[in-house]
Order: structure tokens, then sequence, then C-alpha cells
């Protein structure tokens, strides 16, 4: 049971619910979270891959989580920089509605 | 630890994350959302610790639910949307739609998943293809840290810029500037319209 | 001393870079400096070179550099080269072009365009002195251009009134047709010599072998391939030198200050074509047939100009239609294998021409800008010394001895006179003809100008009265110089029969030793001299008689039925520009208009430029709806993204795996 292909497994049901909270949900915190969400997903992968090929990997030992690290530090910038527009946002419209930002539109 | 109770343990962070997940896009007040994404992270960091990335997994801790979600908290509480504040949510064909599209890509990847040359060598090898034998120190901030800033000290420095432009972006964005008027955002579409072609 | 010849056409040039870009910040006195100064300089150069080519007999070579340089195949060197044809252009184009640059310090005092004035009368010098130095065709088509660029220019100096600009663009239009054909000739030369030097193109031998060579021509059937590079090369001068059938800009370049009409238009460039000419008189003498053309075509030039001239009433038109007809005479010279007798008149005509051009400048600018000559008379009490001079002048060119014109015309006379009668040419005799009657109207016309302007009763407008001084300063001084040399430049080629030596003729190795025998050749030049004594004095009596005391004679004359015709005729110039008009020009406007509504509106305009932009637009309004601004929309499409790729890949691997 704890083993790869269900690790794997794991990692694809998050990000696809990560996916549905993005495409479904109105709300930009939401969506935000979505994503965090994802990028998890994604992290629960890559350790999973790196614990496997531990001893083989090209990218060293620890290869695997190094590189969610950094996704790590990808989600505190993004993080930090989506709630700054939002507040901006928010600011602005007084609303948190992503239907209501569409003021891009050609 | 036993492969019987890393098992369990197992069992039970990946019950807990698959079905705080789901809450956290299906809640409907955004504080709930990001209190079980908190329980999604705490049950990913349980599943790295069993994967033997221990300094990870503090990590995912300390990082995500500690200072990543406490950020989240504070926009929150700065904003403080209140029932009405919250946006009306999404129809049923729209949120279909967003499950079909999320079902189909769940669906191929665990057909990629289950047909891939690894899984299929993996369980060739056994019932339970467990994970190689690795040293005691793997995992530990010692060994991490010195492969981190061995290898991938270049990599390290590029996020730390990474994070120093988010820094200075949050800061700019966020700070109140005086010309930040609230915005009637009807009437604002409405002048972006009457430019139109 | 090692002079290099490149300094004395970069000199003047160097005034033009300085004055043309600086000379808006300079002030007045050393835009004079520069501008006077540097032609002075290459006039010092130039007197240099030639004093040593006198003393040493060394021809100054300058070999510059590989210019257009295929090796085997084109070779043209950018190389400038001083012999005596070029000292002798060198010395008249840096002498009376520095007079005339300091007669325009007098001329165009306070003008707005005074830097620009002298930018341009520099440029032109330096271009005037490429063409003559130039050792190959190529590089005289650049100066020849070059010079046609300033005519434009110069024409067009005040161009704030569109008559000026007209004038500048039909000069430079005519000149086109004429550089056209020259074009073509230097192609030919290339192709048949192989190369564009002067010595290679005046190789005898070179010349020897090629006359037997023919080309087939479109309407001209077979031609030796020497006689249409000489009819190329000669309708090229055409255009430059004002010959029939390209003359009629001229007279229109008079639009521009009266210097430039002195120097540009009277004494330099539009001799260019008899300098071509002389240039190359082996390969001219190659081609007979063609010299029959240049000797008929110059002679009836001078007629029809001459012609003109008689019912012009504006003077610097009477001067312009009367450097037409003195271009022809020149190229009659050439037709009648008199090259030494053109080159020695294109010397004395531009001295004289020169100071005519200058003193009807004189008065021009003592007038107040008045051309008419119905509004001068009686200028002779006001303007003593520019009467003189302009006197001079008019007796130079009417060929009264002892002044320059009446060697180098009576030379030209006696040279049609020996082909026509001694050596029994018919053509030439009849062309011969032309030009001794248009001999009596030069005089005749001249003398006109002269008692219209300065004698008798005053019709001047009473506004100007007391206002008309003579000019004195720099514009007196070039009138004493040039009024000099046209009354000694005659002596440079005082015939063997006179008691000379032909100097000139010999000096630049034109002069031919006649096959007859001497006694008869001397005879007959005795007898051709007072033929053509007789024709100016009989012109000059008569003009005397019409236009100096009494008019019975001319009223009796323009009442009389031709005379009536003559006179019309004479002063709508024959009806050439509206013949022009109405067969070239107006059908070319006509097709120009058409092919513009045609190609330049509805092609260009309509479906090209509006067309593309109309598609762009409609493609952009479609495009648009895809921006919805609507964010969850984005996401949407994004994830289906998402979907097809990982689809793709998965497709991908399988397809790999399967193999």
């Amino acid at each position: 049971m704890f083993s790869l292909p269900t690790l794997l497994y794991l990692s694809a049901f998050l990000f696809s619910v990560g996916i549905y909270g993005v495409l479904a949900r109105r709300n930009i915190l939401v969506v935000l979270m979505s994503l965090e969400l994802m990028l998890n997903a994604v992290n629960i992968a890559l350790v999973s891959f790196g614990r496997v090929h531990a001893l083989t990997a090209f990218s060293g030992e620890h290869g695997g989580q190094i590189f969610t690290l950094m996704v790590l530090a990808v989600a505190a910038a993004e993080a930090s920089i989506g709630l700054s527009l939002l507040l901006v946002i928010w600011r602005r419209w007084r609303s948190i509605d992503l239907r209501q930002l569409c003021q891009l539109n050609g | 630890m036993s492969p019987g109770i890393e098992q369990l343990f197992f069992g039970i962070a990946a019950v807990v994350a698959t079905v705080s997940s789901m809450l956290v896009v299906t809640r409907r007040n955004p504080i709930y959302s990001a209190m079980f994404l908190i329980v999604m992270f705490a049950a990913v960091s349980v599943i790295f610790m069993l994967l033997d990335a221990t300094f990870l997994g503090f990590m995912q801790l300390l990082v995500y639910a500690g200072a990543i979600m406490v950020l989240y908290l504070f926009v929150i509480m700065l904003i403080n949307p209140r029932e009405g504040d919250l946006p009306e949510e999404s129809g049923a064909t729209e949120k279909s739609f967003a499950a079909g599209v999320s079902l189909l890509i769940f669906s191929m990847l665990s057909f990629a998943i289950s047909h891939s040359n690894e899984v299929e060598r993996l369980s060739a090898l056994g019932s339970i293809p467990l994970l190689p034998e690795v040293s005691d120190s793997h995992g530990t901030i010692r060994a991490f840290g010195l492969e981190l800033f061995h290898n991938h000290l270049l990599v390290f420095e590029l996020t730390s810029i990474l994070i120093l432009v988010g820094i200075i972006g949050a800061v700019h964005l966020a700070s109140r500037r005086k010309n930040n008027v609230p915005h009637n955002l009807t009437n604002a579409a409405e002048g972006v319209v009457s430019q139109d072609v | 001393m090692d002079i290099n010849l490149l300094w004395i056409p970069l000199l003047p040039f160097l005034g033009f870079l300085i004055n043309g870009m600086l000379g808006s910040r300079l002030g007045t006195r050393s835009v004079n400096a520069i501008a006077c100064g540097l032609p002075i300089l290459s006039f010092g150069l130039s007197y240099a070179a030639w004093s040593r080519l006198l003393s040493e007999g060394t021809e100054l070579h300058w070999n510059g550099f590989p210019w257009i340089w295929i090796e085997g195949l084109v070779e043209i060197p950018f190389a400038l080269h001083f012999d005596a044809i070029a000292a002798v252009m060198c010395m008249v184009i840096t002498g009376v072009g520095s007079l005339i640059h300091l007669y325009s310090i007098g001329y165009m005092k306070g003008d707005p365009g005074y830097h620009r004035y002298f930018a341009y009368l520099n440029l032109f010098t330096a271009f005037m002195l490429i063409l003559v130095l130039g050792d190959n065709l190529l590089l005289m088509f650049i100066g020849w251009e070059g010079v046609g660029l300033c005519s434009y220019l110069l024409i067009g100096f005040w161009y704030e009134e569109d008559a000026n600009c007209a004038a500048g663009k039909k000069a430079f239009i005519m000149n086109r047709v004429g550089d056209f054909a020259f074009l073509l000739g230097i192609f030919l030369c290339l192709a048949h010599f192989g190369s564009l030097d002067m010595s290679t193109l005046t190789d005898s031998e070179m010349i020897k072998t090629l006359s037997a060579e023919t080309l087939t021509v479109p309407l001209l059937g077979s031609v030796s391939v020497i006689s249409m590079i000489v009819l190329l090369l000669f309708i090229g001068a055409t255009g430059k030198s004002a010959q029939i059938p390209l003359y009629v800009w001229l007279p229109d370049a008079m639009a521009g200050p009266t210097p430039v009409s002195a120097l540009i238009h009277a004494a330099t460039m539009v001799t260019s074509g008899v300098y071509l000419c002389c240039r190359l008189m082996p390969l001219f003498e190659a081609a007979p047939a063609i010299l029959t053309v240049i000797a008929g075509i110059g002679a009836c030039t001078a007629l029809l100009a001459a012609l003109i001239a008689l019912g012009q009433n504006d003077i610097k038109k009477v001067l312009a239609y009367s450097t037409v007809s003195q271009l022809g005479y020149m190229f009659f010279a050439i037709g009648v294998g008199a090259f030494s007798a053109a080159f020695f008149h294109v010397v004395t005509h531009a001295f004289f021409k020169a100071l005519l051009f200058l003193g009807s400048g004189s008065v021009i600018h003592a007038m107040h800008h008045e051309q008419d000559m119905r509004k001068m008379g009686g200028l002779r009490k006001q303007l003593p010394f520019t009467h003189l001079t302009f006197l001079i002048g008019t007796l130079a060119i009417a060929g009264v001895p002892p002044l320059a014109g009446f060697f180098s015309k009576d030379e030209i006379l006696f040279a049609g006179y020996q082909q026509g009668f001694l050596e029994g040419v018919d053509s030439a005799a009849l062309f011969w003809g032309v030009s001794f009657v248009t001999a009596g109207m030069t005089a005749f016309y001249m003398i006109r100008c002269v008692a219209l302007t300065f004698w008798g009763e005053s019709r001047v407008d009473s506004s100007l009265e007391g206002k008309v001084r003579e000019p004195g300063g720099w514009i007196g001084f070039a009138l004493f110089m040039l009024a000099i040399a046209s009354i000694l430049g005659g002596f440079l080629n005082v015939p063997e029969f006179l008691g000379g030596h032909a100097t000139l003729g010999h000096f630049t190795g034109l002069h031919h030793a006649s096959n007859l025998p001497e006694e008869v050749v001397h005879a007959a030049e005795w007898k051709s001299m007072f033929l053509s004594l007789a024709v100016a004095g009989c012109g000059l009596l008569l003009a005397f008689y019409c236009y100096g005391k009494g008019h019975a004679l001319r009223k009796a004359f323009t009442n009389s039925g031709p005379g009536k015709v003559l006179g019309r005729l004479s002063v709508r110039k024959f009806y050439v520009d509206e013949f022009y008009a109405a067969v070239f020009v107006r059908p070319l406007e006509t097709i120009s208009h058409l092919l513009f509504i045609l190609f330049d509106r509805i092609l260009i305009d309509g479906i090209l430029v509006t067309g593309t932009a109309l598609m762009t637009r409609s493609v952009g309004n479609w495009f648009r709806k895809m921006q919805t601004g609507f964010i969850p929309g984005y996401l949407l499409t994004f994830g289906c993204g998402v979907l097809l790729l990982i689809y793709m890949m998965l497709s991908l691997i399988q397809q790999g795996g399967a193999q």
C-alpha cells in the first residue's frame, strides 16, 4: 500500500482536486489555495521519485527534496504576490469575485 | 519504524489529505478552506517524513502551515469579507464542467501511472515493492544541507533572488497609496466599454 | 614642388562642406573668406600645375585609388589627369569662377540664403573641376552629374517662387534625357574598349581596330560601334550644352541669380559638352558621319537661338539665347573638325559671356531686380562703367577685332569655309552659310540689347528715379578683370596668317595642319576674315540704325508681313516649348495621372495599404472577442490545454514503448 504507485495516485488525485478548485471556484482566495494544493501534489510526486531513486538519481541523493524546497520557495513568493494583488483588488473594487474582474476584455 | 506502522500512518495521512483537499475546494467560507488546507499540509508533511525526508517534512510544516497559511489568514482578516461580500458560487453546469476536466486529467494521470514501465518494473519485484535502503543520515539537515550547498548552490541563490523579488513586489503592491481610491466596479467596467472601438 | 591634383577640386569642396554645414553660424565675413578664398587657392594650384606643364612639359597625374575594380573585367580607377586641355579649362573655371565668387559678394549681399548660395557655388566649382580633371569617362560623369545638380540647386535658389522651381526641374529633367544617352555611351565604351580611361579611348590603334565593328541598332540598322558611341556621347552633350533638341532648359535657367547664370549657364558648365568632344577628339574624328550631324545641329542651333534672341525683351533671356547660339557655333566647329577653334571659342566665350552676364547682373542689381529692357534705356549716364564693360563684351561677341570673339569666331567660320569650299563638302558649305548669317545676327541682337538698355531715352520706372547707382566694390572689380580678359583673350590663339602661332591650338594638341597648300589656305583665311568682318559690321550698323539712331527702319520692317510673322515667332520662341508640351509633356502627364490613379490610388493605397489595414482590423476584431477578460474562461482554456498536453505526451510515450 505504501508504495510508489500509491503515492503517485495520491499526488494525481490531489492535483486534480486542485484543478477542480481553480476551475470551479469564484473566490480568488480559494483559487489561490487550490494552487497551493496543486503545488503540494507535485511535491509529493517529487519526493517519492527522489526517495525511490535516491541511490541512482543523477541529481544526487536528495535531488527530489531539494527540488521540493525550491517549489516551496516559489510557493511562498507566489502566495505573497498573489495575496498582495488580491489586497489591491479588494481595495479598489471591494470584491474578491474572479468573474467580476473582466475589464481586460478586448 | 516497522513496515506495518508505516503502512498505517501512510493510510491515515493519505485519507486525511484526500478528504481535507476536497473540503478545501468545496467550502464556501475561505476561513474553512484555509483550515482544511492546513490539515492537508500537515498530512503531506507526515507523508514526507514517512519517505525519510525528515527535514523537508518540518520545512513543509514551517513554511506552508506556518508562514504561508498565516499570510492567507492575515489577508482574510484584513479584508474581513462578510457573508454578503463572498462571491456567489458557480452554477451546476460550470461545476460539472470543471469536475469533468479535473476527472479527465486524473484519469489520464492514472493511466500513465498504471502503464508506466517504472511501476511495472516495481510491481514485478514482488507484492510490496518497498523503498530502497538508504543510510540513516538520509533526509537529515546535515546531509540535506551538504548536498544543497555543494551541488545546488546556484539554484539556491537564484531562489533567494526570487524570494527577494517576491518581497519587493508584495511590499510595493500592498502599500497603501493615495490614489488607490475605491472604484465602483461596474462604473469602471462601463468606462472601459465606452472606449471600445 | 609636388602638387597633388586632388587638392584642386578638394579645396572648393571643403568650402562647400564648411559653408554648407556651418555657414549659418559663421559671420558674413568668414563665409566670404572661405567661399572665395578656397577657389582662389585652387586657382593658384592650377596655375602652379599649369606653369609646370609649360616649363617642364610634365602632365601631372594623380593615381588615386582603385574605384570600381573587378580584376580583369572592369577596372576603373579614381584618377585625375592634368593635360593641356584640362589645364586651360582649370584655369578658366577657377579664374572666372573666383571672379564670379567675388562678384557674388556684392550681388548677393543681404540675401537670406547667403551661405547656402556660396556653398552651392563652391560645390559647383568642385564638380566642374572633377569633370575636367577626371581621367576616365565615369569620373567625368560624376562631375557631369554633380554640376547638373548644382545647376538645379542654383536655378531654384529662390525656391519661394514656383516659376524658379519649375525652371530648375526643367533643367534637371532635360539634362536627364541627355545624361541617359551619355550613360549608354559610357556603357558602350566599356563594352567595346574594355576601359574608360581617356588614354584608351583616344588610342588611335584601338579606334582603328574598333572601327570595323558594327552594331545592329533598332531604327538605325547596322551602325559602326564608334559612330554609335560618338552619337550617344553627343546626345549627352546636347543636353548639357543646350543644343537642339534639348536647349529649351537654358533660357529658363536664367531664373537663378545672375552670377550663377554667368558661371554655370554661360562660362563653364554648358561648355562641358564641347570639352567632352575635345577630350575625345580622335574618337569623334573616327566618325565623320556623326560629325556632319554635329555640324548641322550646331549651325541650326546657332541660327534658331539667334532668331529667338532678336525678339526677347528680358536682358538675361537675350544673353541666354546668345549663349545657346554661341554653343551652337562651338559644335559647328567640332562638326567641321576644327576642335581647336571650338575649344578656343569655349575659352573666349567664357570671358566675354561671363562679362556680359555680370554686366547685366550689375544692371539688374542697380535696377532693383528689373530685367525687362523695355523698362530700361539711357542707363549709360547712371552706369557708365557697367556700360563700358558691357559694350566691350558686346563687341567681343560680335567679333570686332582685336577683341577675343573676333579671333575665335573667325577661326570657326574659316574652318567651315575651308571644309565647305576648299575641300568641297556640300553640307559644310550649307552650314557655313547658316553660321555666317548667324554671325551678323549676333552682332545685331547684341547691339539691340545694348541700345535698349543703355542708350536712348530713359524708360526707367519713376519709382526708381535717382536710385540707380553704379555698384562698386567687388562687382566693379570682377567686371574690370573680365573686360581685360575679353580684350586680350583672343591673343591666346592668333592664327598664323596674322603673324601668330596658334599657341592655344598647339598647346592643347587640338590643332590640325591643313593638307592644302599654304598659299591657298592663307588666301582663303584672308577672304573668310573679311567676309565675317563684313557681316558683323553689317549687323552692327543695321542694329545701330534700328535701335540707336531713329526707328524708321525698324518700324517699317516690323509692320511688313514677313516682319510681323518673324517677330511673333521670335517673341514666342518659335513655339518650341509649346510643341514639346503638346508632344512630350502632356501625354506623359496624362499617362502618369492614369498610372497614379490606377497603381497608386487603387492598387497601392486602396488594396495594399488600406486593404491590409482593413484585413488586420477585421481579424483583430474577430480575435478580440476571444479576449473576454473573463479569468475563469482563461483558466478553463488553460486546463483544456494541459489536458491536451498530457494526452499528447501519453500517446508519444505509448508509441515509444511500442517500438
